[in-house]
């Protein structure tokens, strides 16, 4: 039988119109139909099961380009909250429920409670994520003190909805990057732990201005997913100073009656890897550079080069402490969040293989650590010395 | 071939088209003549016959249209005729020594007599004269040069082809001074015999290129020729493509730049739109004045056009797909003012799409179309009810307008009207496929799209060369625009006699 282009034309013409019919199935799913959850929360409940919260805006509330806003009055968003023996579980429960499809492909925040993090650990939460390919791996990840939903419900002002704030939080200097994609990755690794920021939130209650802010307070350290301790205040300096990714920080030394606050600029780690009697050893070598930004002691003459090694002492020597503070809470919780058996690894690949590798549990918690600090104040602000001081000198 | 009907008895002439008559030859005495004359001009008021006596000589009949020669030259002529004195009275005489006209033709059948004449020309008969002469004193009311309406300039020549082929040509030859421009005449349509000149450079134009052209033109039978779009349908390689295979152009300077490439351009009496062959997919992109802005604006207007031209193709097409099946391809912040805009609304996103998009092109036919005077009453109904009421009411929603108002300005920016319409056309079945299989749907739309690019031809030259096959050397004159001082050869896919433009 011959064809004919008109044959052909016609049959893509039924074709065509066939396939109008078929619209709707598929995985076509119209904006209008679907509920986007910006941000997660996860918990545990006292008989074990998950808590799953998720938070949902509404595009009616946001103001769109008609109407001219929601005015304050209602909150732009939603948060659902479900309980299920699996993270699984309690979502398709919460689905049932909704007029729309949820959908995590914008999840940009996951918190998950303390209590979680300390009893099942991540990696339940990593496997129900990792599953489906929705879910964002560069969502950030961090452990809340207390209830992770309510971290979750606070009611920031800032932002249009608490995940936001939390997002824009995590990814400030304030904490250290870090997404489901890096935490699946340390889990994974042998010879590294995985290092979560440390949420609280913080309430402002100044009359009028009642408002909840998210504060990170340290870093979560944990073993084998499971959470060991929290490196706060010094011990999370030392972290920042330890980790790979450094974020600049601000610190205020004593200096007698006096308190400096220093900014923390950048910060150059070494670390060798030294084997000695079949002992690890790490040398800890860290090039800081500071810069003053406030300093209370108005007679300071910065022109005097004494003043200043005076107080790059200073710092070494807080530097120092802050970092054998951070490692000897890791050693002590056993978890190696800097990754030091990748160093060893590195350096030994052999004696990592046969030996240490299988039992770098054990191996860690014995190994020694040498650090040294070497800060540089190179910056001391615009002005050499302090303008409100009097002035001495009379130079009319 | 038999003229004269012997089957109705009358001895009346019976021919359906000029080219019939070419046997018939000019008869001896201007009695003769004139009965023939009033026999094929029977009912046409706008023919003049004027029979008149040259002084102390023969008898002479001078026929022309009328409103078609220049009354004042007619009758300078006839006056140097009627006080015509002493010499020879034969025609050759006559042409030599006594009229005042710079063109005669003296022509022996009458087919060759009247398509001059019906063309402009006055027809001149002495008795006893074997043969008749054309005078060219071709004129009437034409429209002057103006400029181009439909390819303006910032810069570059302000002239415009008219609707009169003679001004056309000379406009092109005043561009090129050179005897290798050649002018190749043709009659096209039994009916209108429109004049038709295939000009391009002798030993720059490809020989074969040449004789393509010529062979396709003379294939051609159709009663009349009106507007270059017949020729340019009836040679063209692929009838079954929405993409134009010749590039059309009322400006003199495309006409000049195209011929000095290589290319054949076809003018045509009656119509200012020059056809210009071979035309390629990056020709859609290239602008006359590209060549006379500086090259780096130019190249970058050019990468502009291409940008434009995916969005005027696909834009809708992606904001369907995205929106309704890969949601997760949009910044979350943007997601959200888009499904805050989209929430009222009560229609998918693809009906809202070809809700906007058939007011859309509604808007810019009637524009078109309508005489300028409504035109802009057209406009204000445009932006109140495609813009702003749309929105109010809540049939679609702002995203949608930009993308529809994004669509529109970027499908101006293609300096080929007739390929813009092309990329319009083609808008809609990607949202009809984006519609139903979202970006899959999109990629096998411009699959299809691509692979039909690279079938067709123009001329047998491939549509999208020199991208394939790729001829790296034209590559100075496609998304770039190399400065004149580096493009020292012609283009390689035309294959020219003679590459060397620059030493």
């Amino acid at each position: 039988m011959k064809r004919s282009w008109r044959t052909g034309l016609c049959l893509t013409m039924v074709m065509a119109c066939i396939s109008m019919l078929l619209t709707g199935c598929w995985d076509r799913r119209e904006i209008n139909d679907v509920a986007f959850v910006l941000g997660s929360a996860l918990d545990i409940t006292d008989n074990g099961d998950f808590e799953v919260s998720v938070l949902i805006p509404l595009p009616g509330n946001m103001g769109g380009a008609v109407g001219g806003g929601g005015g304050g009055s209602q909150k732009p968003f939603t948060i659902k909250t479900t309980r299920g023996k699996t993270i699984k579980e309690a979502i398709d429960i919460l689905q049932k429920s909704l007029p729309r499809w949820l959908y995590f492909g914008h999840r940009r925040v996951l918190v998950i409670s303390d209590r979680l993090a300390q009893t099942v650990g991540l990696s339940p939460i990593v496997d129900a994520i990792t599953r489906m390919p929705e879910n964002r791996l560069t969502a950030f990840v961090a452990i809340s003190k207390g209830s992770a939903l309510d971290v979750l419900n606070a009611d920031v002002r800032l932002e249009r909805f608490s995940a936001e704030s939390i997002r824009e939080v995590l990814q400030s200097d304030s904490s250290i990057r870090v997404s489901l994609k890096d935490v699946t990755s340390s889990i994974v690794a042998v010879g590294e732990d995985a290092m979560l920021p440390y949420l609280q939130k913080k309430q402002t209650n100044l009359k009028g201005q009642e408002a909840e802010d998210i504060d990170v307070i340290g870093f979560a350290l944990t073993h084998n997913g499971i959470m060991k301790a929290a490196a706060k205040d010094d011990a999370s300096n030392g972290i920042r100073l330890l980790s790979n990714q450094f974020r600049p920080y601000r610190e205020t030394i004593v200096d007698g009656n006096h308190a400096i606050t220093i900014a923390v600029n950048t910060c150059k780690l070494k670390v060798k890897s030294v084997m000695i009697d079949g002992i690890a050893r790490f040398d800890i070598q860290s090039d800081i550079q500071f810069s003053i930004n406030e300093d209370s002691d108005l007679n300071r003459n910065y022109n005097d080069i004494g003043q200043r090694t005076h107080i790059e002492k200073l710092f070494e020597q807080k530097a120092e402490n802050d970092i054998k503070k951070a490692i000897a809470m890791m050693q002590k919780s056993n978890s190696d969040v800097i990754g030091f058996g990748r160093y060893l690894n590195r350096a030994y690949p052999g004696k990592w293989k046969n030996e240490w590798k299988s039992q770098w549990e054990t191996v860690f918690p014995k190994c020694d650590f040498t650090v040294k600090v070497d800060a540089d104040l190179f910056r001391i602000g615009m002005n050499r010395e302090n303008l409100a001081k009097k002035d001495k000198e009379d130079n009319g | 071939m038999r003229i004269r009907s012997t089957a109705k008895g009358d001895g009346r002439l019976d021919y359906n088209a000029i080219s019939q008559l070419e046997h018939l030859r000019i008869e001896n005495t201007v009695k003769a003549n004139r009965k023939m004359l009033e026999e094929l001009f029977e009912d046409s008021s706008d023919i003049v016959i004027r029979e008149f006596q040259i002084e102390h000589g023969p008898k002479a009949l001078m026929f022309f249209v009328d409103g078609m020669v220049t009354s004042s030259m007619v009758d300078e002529a006839m006056q140097a005729l009627m006080v015509f004195e002493g010499g020879a009275f034969t025609i050759d005489a006559i042409c030599e020594q006594t009229l005042p006209v710079g063109q005669t033709l003296q022509v022996q059948f009458y087919s060759e007599l009247l398509v001059n004449v019906l063309s402009g020309d006055c027809g001149l008969f002495v008795e006893g004269g074997k043969t008749a002469v054309c005078l060219g004193l071709r004129g009437g009311e034409r429209r002057s040069i103006t400029e181009p309406e439909t390819e303006t300039v910032v810069r570059g020549p302000r002239e415009g082809f008219n609707e009169r082929l003679r001004t056309n040509t000379a406009l092109v030859r005043s561009r090129i001074k050179s005897p290798r421009l050649k002018m190749k005449p043709f009659v096209i349509g039994t009916e209108t015999n429109t004049n038709v000149v295939v000009t391009y450079m002798a030993g720059i134009a490809n020989r074969k290129l040449v004789e393509e052209v010529e062979r396709r033109l003379n294939a051609i039978d159709i009663d009349g020729i009106l507007e270059s779009g017949y020729i340019e349908e009836l040679i063209q390689d692929q009838v079954m493509s929405p993409f134009p295979q010749i590039q059309n152009t009322e400006r003199p300077d495309t006409v000049a730049a195209a011929v000095l490439e290589g290319r054949v351009a076809i003018l045509v009496d009656g119509t200012p739109f020059a056809l210009i062959a071979p035309f390629g997919f990056w020709q859609w992109l290239h602008a006359s004045e590209d060549y006379y802005e500086r090259f780096i604006v130019a190249t970058l207007t050019r990468m502009l056009r291409m940008v434009c031209l995916f969005i005027a193709l696909m834009a809708p097409a992606i904001y369907i797909a995205v929106s309704t099946f890969h949601p997760e391809m949009i910044p979350t912040n943007l997601l959200l003012s888009i499904a805050a805009s989209r929430e009222a609304i009560p229609f998918p996103a693809v009906v809202e799409a070809l809700i906007m998009e058939l007011s859309f092109e509604a808007l810019r036919e009637a524009g078109v179309r309508l005489p300028k005077t409504v035109g802009q009453a057209v406009s204000i109904l445009g932006a109140l009810v495609v813009g702003q009421a749309a929105v109010q009411a809540g049939i679609v929603s702002a995203a949608m307008v930009i993308v529809v108002s994004m669509t529109g300005i970027a499908s101006f920016t293609l300096p080929r009207y007739n390929a813009a319409i092309a990329i319009r056309l083609l808008r809609f079945p990607l949202m009809l496929l984006a519609s139903i299989f979202g970006l899959l749907g999109i990629i096998l739309g411009v699959v299809a799209i691509v692979s039909h690019l690279s079938k067709i031809t123009s001329f047998g030259v491939p549509y999208v060369a020199p991208a394939s096959p790729i001829s790296a050397s034209d590559w100075k004159d496609v998304i770039f625009r190399a400065p004149w001082s580096k493009m020292k050869r012609r283009p390689a896919y035309l294959y020219p006699q003679d590459r060397t433009r620059q030493k």
